[in-house]
Formats: structure tokens, C-alpha cells, sequence
């Protein structure tokens, strides 16, 4: 019997998240913003406060950069995603960040 | 004398959908026939997949890993046992190209890695995502 199956992080745009349905998420987008333990992500469907634990894997975070994040979501109104993972996605042709969204 | 098949690029989710057969080895027909995952008819012993390393786990003895991966799709581990160097550079966060065979243990489909690349560049998962939708619908 599997007991630890972890859910995967599913795709979901900005304005789809729903608290009710998803555990965890991936989500790509652009940092606005970003303070002491907090960055701001836009994907162009809407913005999201992201919380940053310390020890998480992730790259020099700046404004401007592409970035897929894994986290759970945090059901709090506005809705806000607790990062475990952040990728930095500067590399990707922007012709394929639909693709890869899909 | 069997031949090695080839690894098939897949989702998670396709991987843990499909029905593990496990093969009688008592006749020496079947000597060298691998277990294998059945998927709409195919019989897969070895698949690739292309996912972020959610976790790593290794053992205190340093004797048997596990590397749980996320596709987004569905979740799968990679159990190591013995020779730990295959994922000496791999962390947590890490997208990786794996090939391997395909296990079950307890219920459990997991993959038991021979081949572990670190992906840098994302443009690698568009070309993963078009392969898999093209060969597989």
C-alpha cells in the first residue's frame, strides 16, 4: 500500500488557483517584487503574494526574472503559495512559455 | 538472447496509470524477460522522464537513496541502492532526465534509475513536452 505519495505540484495560472481543490501547485510567471521573505509573481492572468522559507532551493531572485515556483497554497483570502522550490527560467524562448504553461 | 528495449518517454502520471506485471522466471524462455508496465497494450520495461527532484532522501549507511520527482502531472521515486555516485550532484530542485527500469514494491511503481542528467536549460522540457504529445497523443 502507497502511503507517502505526495501530489504533484499541478499547473495552474494565477487565476485559477482554487484553495478548495488544489494542495500544491507550479506556477510560471515574472517577479514584481521582491522583500525579506516574500516576492510578488505576476503571470499576466494576476498577481500572488509567494512566502519564502530560507532553505528552499532557489536562484538570485530579481525583479524582471522568470521563474517557475513550487509551493503549496495557502488558503488565506487573498490566496498566497508557501514556495518549496524556485526554478529560474531566463534560459526558456519565449515562443515556448506557452507550451511549457500547458 | 533479449534485447534492451528502449526507454520510453513518458509522463509520471501515464507511468503510474499503467498495470505492473511482474514475469514468472521458472522456464528459461522467460529467463531474461523484464518486468514491465502495461500501458494501453505496450509492454514498457524501461522509461525516460523529464521532472523536478522534490525530494532526496539518503540513507544514514549511505547505502539506498530515494529521489522523489514531480512532472506536475504526478509524482514518482527513484530508489538507488548500493553505488550512491549516480545522484552525487542532484539536489532538491534540480530538473532531471532519468532513464530507467520500472519497479513495483509494495503497491508502489518507482523507477530504479541507470541514467541521471541535470537539465539547465527549460527549453529541454518544451522539446520533452512536443515528444511526448507527439508519440503518445
Amino acid at each position: 500500500m502507497v502511503d507517502f505519495k505526495v501530489e504533484p505540484a499541478v499547473k495552474r495560472r494565477i487565476n485559477e488557483i482554487n484553495p478548495n481543490l488544489d494542495s500544491r501547485v507550479s506556477l510560471i510567471g515574472r517577479i514584481i517584487d521582491v522583500k525579506e521573505g516574500l516576492l510578488i509573481l505576476d503571470d499576466g492572468t494576476g498577481k500572488i503574494n509567494i512566502n519564502l522559507p530560507e532553505d528552499i532551493p532557489k536562484p538570485q531572485l530579481m525583479v524582471g526574472m522568470l521563474v517557475r515556483i513550487f509551493g503549496f497554497v495557502i488558503p488565506s483570502e487573498p490566496v498566497e503559495i508557501q514556495a518549496e522550490i524556485i526554478q529560474d527560467l531566463s534560459k526558456l524562448n519565449l515562443k515556448y512559455l506557452d507550451i511549457l504553461r500547458k | 538472447m533479449q534485447e534492451r528495449q528502449v526507454a520510453r518517454k513518458l509522463y509520471i502520471r501515464t507511468i503510474n496509470s499503467g498495470k505492473f506485471v511482474q514475469i514468472e522466471r521458472n522456464d528459461e524462455e522467460n529467463r531474461f524477460t523484464p518486468n514491465y508496465i502495461e500501458i494501453n497494450g505496450d509492454k514498457i520495461a524501461r522509461v525516460r522522464v523529464l521532472a523536478t527532484v522534490i525530494d532526496k532522501f539518503v540513507s544514514e549507511s549511505n547505502e539506498y537513496a530515494t529521489l522523489t520527482l514531480d512532472d506536475t502531472t504526478d509524482t514518482i521515486r527513484c530508489k538507488i541502492f548500493g553505488d550512491l555516485n549516480i545522484i552525487e550532484n542532484i539536489e532538491k530542485g534540480d530538473v532531471v532526465d532519468v532513464i530507467g527500469k520500472v519497479r513495483e514494491y509494495n503497491g508502489e511503481i518507482y523507477i530504479q534509475p541507470e541514467i541521471i542528467v541535470k537539465i539547465d536549460n527549460p527549453n529541454f522540457e518544451v522539446l520533452r513536452k512536443l515528444e511526448i504529445e507527439k508519440y503518445n497523443g
